[in-house]
């Protein structure tokens, strides 16, 4: 050993080399070059060039104070976002509080099913509640008929239907986190400051109330940012000065430059709340600071008042189901013949036999199941890969890897849609030469870029809850690389792989707005047929889908339940 | 079984050294022991070892095979984790059965040698349960079965015993050493805990950032530790500052800072202590180098007492002296309630007090 060795460097493995990750990566690059990144870009591009030379023209047309369509848009898709966030609040945290602090008979009735709404497709959600409470609605005419009103006594239509639509159907962001912080909610924090002298008031406003700042902050961002990536509530009530109404006229009318700069400001919008939200959730979360004995819930006394909650909670579990249940019966009236009655006057199985027999109406479906499938296939691939990467790998510009997955979750499919015709309207490299615009291949693509994160997500939380050092204890027991990948690491998390997939194909088989810019006839999914059928006042077969729809995703969540259930190690 | 030679062995990570020239032999059948606070690059030594990290330059051979570049899979080394790394999917069984699937030992084989294994860590008929249904020190043994299942040229471990409390640790330890006896495998042992180590160890190399201190017996280490870090951190000695008073014969006496005069014996000097007169040299005192002072006028280190307890074997004294905190065991000795606070007088053996070079003192 009188050699010195120390200027030979040990000629590592090409595997373990420093470039080598990046090679391995490419693919993951790729994919969000060809179908974020540039895509993106080609939006944000083509809204500063009319006829090929840079203009402002289009931005000056928006902020035209004469022409106002766009203003109003602008203020329409802020104002209806506020207002939004705001029944969405009350209503979420109010049942959080209400389900979480107080026993009473109903409660848990009502707890299972306060989380309906999430399963509903958004489309079905904005016609059901047409159907219900519209101005030629079941309960308004219902009522009507009872008491014998002149007139409908109410009627759901404009802004305040898009609002209670959106209240249906986001206050679940609201009530989902605020129970989960009022549930891990350490009461003995409550029982310190009343100990040191604090009032009932004082608890609640002082200690309470910022143990769920966090939850509701996170929330009031996230329902912002739907509502104004909303399209089919607006649709559906006939709101067409909301920016999303606008793209897609732009689109339309064919003028992809102008839809391009009215998504350009609405994507900003998007990004500039996600900035917020990321950086508010990495500052405050006291979920773990202490664990403590449960809430406590208060138990209601007396006959009456249990009574009351008893009927409360029914009327609340019936106004929770009734779009399904409309649905449903809706699917089994035949087309043309509701006009002036309340409930539809005759019953016919023909629309489901239809959507079976006949060619014309399974397409649909089968695009759905198809398109929904192909894209979760390429999500649990693309998701798997980024995400044992990311978690199990240090390389350098991991953080910007990372934004990126998650751009196109929070950018609105309406700028989703156009960015993916902005930028395979032409040959390109990402398309492998081809024009994909009007094609098959859109959808899908569409799809996959939507629900990227998904997978992604839920496949790097099981990796934060496994061990990194078994695949390494793989490996040193003499197993080579693909052999611990395969049969320790993706095993140990495939209860996330699997639950990020079901949630995709379930926003796959409801996916509407980016549908409708992209689809052709060859590709046309279920929820785009359900908007024709609407269209051509055939509600029959429209509900028929509806229902289809539902089961699908009803079939769908009870797999993800029952995988929960089984996996040992619990996924998420 | 092999011996293992690490050779002139250097990471860095950005230009930053975690290991730093580590050069030694670890001998077929010895129990290694890689000593050290957390962040001294013994881990990574391990891993290299392993072949989970590459060294940036330098040699690992298993006799004389070298390893340096191989993957850890074609190394046949059996590896215990700090955290067990045992395959949660997978049954206790199927866990330790592992390497013999990926080795095509036949079924039959297999099921023969997991129960063998099992038996041998004292988990006979285990092999149905789930990781999950069983304790933290029963999933530790399970992960000594499944590395020494395949019967390894080397066993890796890696601070096993961190995540276990206090009684099962000890258990665990002498578990670990009557196995690694039985079956005379070469063992690699990584801890930050020193008592852990000389229990355990035939051989203790003491790193300290990614630099080699001393390779040494456990009594080597101890007894005679090299510099000042080793001294601090394995015997837990004190340092006093002072200077060469007289040399008689083999007899040394130093002065401290404050005139107190120590005598003890040349030979008790680690390399590079010079003992002309006036040079300055480090006394070092562990806990048990002193006896109760009783009339003695020699060798006697006198310090306000801070704090004392009594544990029936022994009273333990945290002395103020020198200005310093020192601590002081007196075995055997009842100690008084109203000394604490006053000054005291400590005896130090003359057999037992040691000099370390005063250079070392940065």
């Amino acid at each position: 050993m009188t050699l010195k060795q120390n200027d030979a460097r040990v000629k590592t493995p090409i595997a373990n080399r420093p470039w080598f990750i990046y090679v391995v990566l490419s693919p993951i690059f790729f994919v969000l070059l060809g179908y974020v990144i540039y895509p993106l870009l080609g939006v944000f591009r083509d809204s500063f060039f009319v006829n090929g030379s840079f203009s402002l023209a289009y931005y000056k047309r928006i902020f035209n104070t004469s022409g106002m369509t766009n203003l109003q848009a602008i203020w329409n898709s802020l104002y209806i976002s506020v207002l939004s966030v705001i029944c969405c609040g009350i209503v979420g945290t109010g049942l959080a509080f209400l389900l979480e602090s107080f026993e009473f008979p109903g409660r848990k009735a009502l707890k299972a099913f306060a989380v309906i709404p999430m399963a509903l497709p958004s489309l079905i959600g904005a016609i059901s509640f047409d159907f219900l409470y519209g101005s030629t609605g079941i309960i308004p005419r219902g009522l009507k008929a009872i008491f014998g009103l002149s007139a409908v006594p109410f009627a759901l239509k404009g802004i305040s239907g898009v609002l209670v639509v959106h209240t249906f159907t986001m206050y679940t962001y609201f009530y989902l986190p605020v129970s989960a912080a009022l549930r891990n909610a350490d009461t003995s924090l409550e029982e310190a400051a009343s100990g040191l002298g604090a009032s009932r008031r004082q608890v609640f406003g002082r200690v309470r109330l910022p143990m769920l700042t966090p939850s509701i902050t996170a929330a009031t961002m996230l329902v912002f940012m739907i509502s104004m990536a909303s399209y089919t509530a607006p649709l559906i009530y006939g709101i067409d000065r909301t920016l999303t109404m606008q793209i897609v006229l732009s689109r339309t009318n064919g003028d992809l430059g102008m839809a391009s700069a009215q998504s350009t400001i609405l994507a900003m919008i998007s990004v500039f709340f996600l900035v917020i939200m990321r950086a508010y959730e990495g500052r405050r979360n006291y979920s773990g600071v202490s664990k403590g004995s449960a809430i406590h819930r208060k138990e209601v006394k007396g006959r009456f008042t249990r009574a009351l909650t008893v009927a409360g909670s029914f009327l609340a579990v019936l106004f929770l189901m009734l779009p399904i249940f409309v649905i449903i019966l809706i699917s089994f009236s035949a087309n043309g013949k509701w006009t002036t009655q309340v409930l539809p006057p005759v019953y016919t199985l023909n629309h489901y036999v239809d959507l079976f027999t006949q060619t014309k109406f399974l397409l649909p479906i089968k695009n759905s199941l198809i398109m929904s499938l192909a894209a979760a296939a390429g999500n649990v691939v693309f998701g798997v890969a980024a995400a044992y990467f990311m978690s199990r790998r240090k390389f350098a510009g991991r953080g910007i890897v990372d934004k990126l997955i998650m751009l196109p979750w929070s950018l609105p499919g309406t700028v989703v849609g156009i960015s993916l015709i902005v930028a395979f309207n032409i040959p390109t490299i990402f398309s492998f030469g081809q024009v994909w615009v009007g094609t098959y291949y859109i959808l899908p693509i569409a799809y996959f870029v939507r629900h990227l994160p998904l997978v992604y997500r839920s496949t790097c939380a099981s990796f934060a809850q496994t061990d990194a050092s078994c695949e390494e204890a793989a490996r040193g027991l003499g197993a080579n690389w693909f052999f611990g990948f395969f049969r320790v690491v993706l095993p140990m998390v495939a209860g996330g792989v699997a639950s990020g997939a079901i949630l995709g194909l379930v926003q796959g088989v409801g996916e509407f707005v980016a549908s409708i810019l992209l689809y052709t006839s060859k590709s046309m999914p279920i929820s785009v047929a359900i908007n024709q059928q609407m269209y051509s006042f055939r509600f029959g077969t429209a509900c028929a889908y509806g229902t289809l729809q539902i089961a699908l995703v009803a079939v769908l969540l009870l797999i993800s339940e029952r995988l929960k259930g089984d996996t040992a190690s619990g996924p998420i | 079984m092999a011996d293992v030679f690490l050779r002139h062995l250097r990471k860095s990570y950005n230009g930053v050294n975690a290991v730093e020239d580590a050069d030694f032999h670890i001998r077929s059948g010895e129990f290694f022991t890689l000593l050290g606070p957390s962040g001294c690059g013994k881990t990574t030594t391990l891993r290299m070892i392993a072949g989970f990290a590459y060294p940036t330059s330098g040699a690992i051979l298993f006799g004389d095979r070298d390893v340096t570049a191989l993957a850890p899979n074609k190394r046949d080394i059996g590896m215990v984790f700090q955290n067990y790394a045992l395959f949660p999917h997978l049954t206790i069984g199927e866990n330790v059965a592992f390497g013999l699937r990926i080795r095509k030992v036949s079924r039959a084989d297999q099921a023969k040698r997991v129960a063998r294994a099992l038996d041998m860590v004292n988990l006979s008929g285990y092999e149905k349960r789930r990781v999950h249904e069983i304790s933290g020190g029963q999933q530790q043994r399970v992960a000594l079965a499944r590395a020494l299942v395949i019967e390894p040229t080397i066993l890796l471990l890696d601070e096993p015993l961190s995540n276990l409390d206090a009684k099962l640790r000890d258990d665990t330890r002498s578990e670990i050493k009557r196995l690694q006896r039985e079956m005379s495998i070469t063992t690699i042992y990584v801890t930050h805990d020193q008592a852990e180590a000389m229990a355990v160890s035939d051989r203790i190399l003491v790193m300290r950032s990614g630099v080699t201190q001393q390779l040494d017996t456990p009594q080597g280490v101890y007894m005679r530790p090299r510099n000042r870090f080793v001294a601090e951190f394995i015997g837990k000695h004190t340092l006093f500052d002072s200077k060469v008073l007289s040399v008689h014969g083999d007899m040394v006496t130093v002065a401290l800072k404050d005139g107190t005069k120590l005598t003890g014996y040349n030979r008790n000097a680690a390399e590079g202590v010079s003992f002309t007169l006036g040079a300055s040299v480090l006394a070092a005192i562990r806990p048990e180098c002193f006896e109760p002072a009783g009339d003695r006028e020699e060798n006697i280190l006198v310090g306000n007492v801070l704090h004392c307890e009594y544990t029936g074997m022994s009273a333990q004294y945290l002395v103020f002296t020198q200005g310093k905190e020192l601590r002081a065991t007196l075995v055997g000795y009842l100690p008084d309630a109203s000394d604490i606070g006053r000054p005291m007088r400590f005896c130090v053996d003359t057999q037992k007090l040691y000099f370390l070079p005063a250079e070392d003192a940065q």
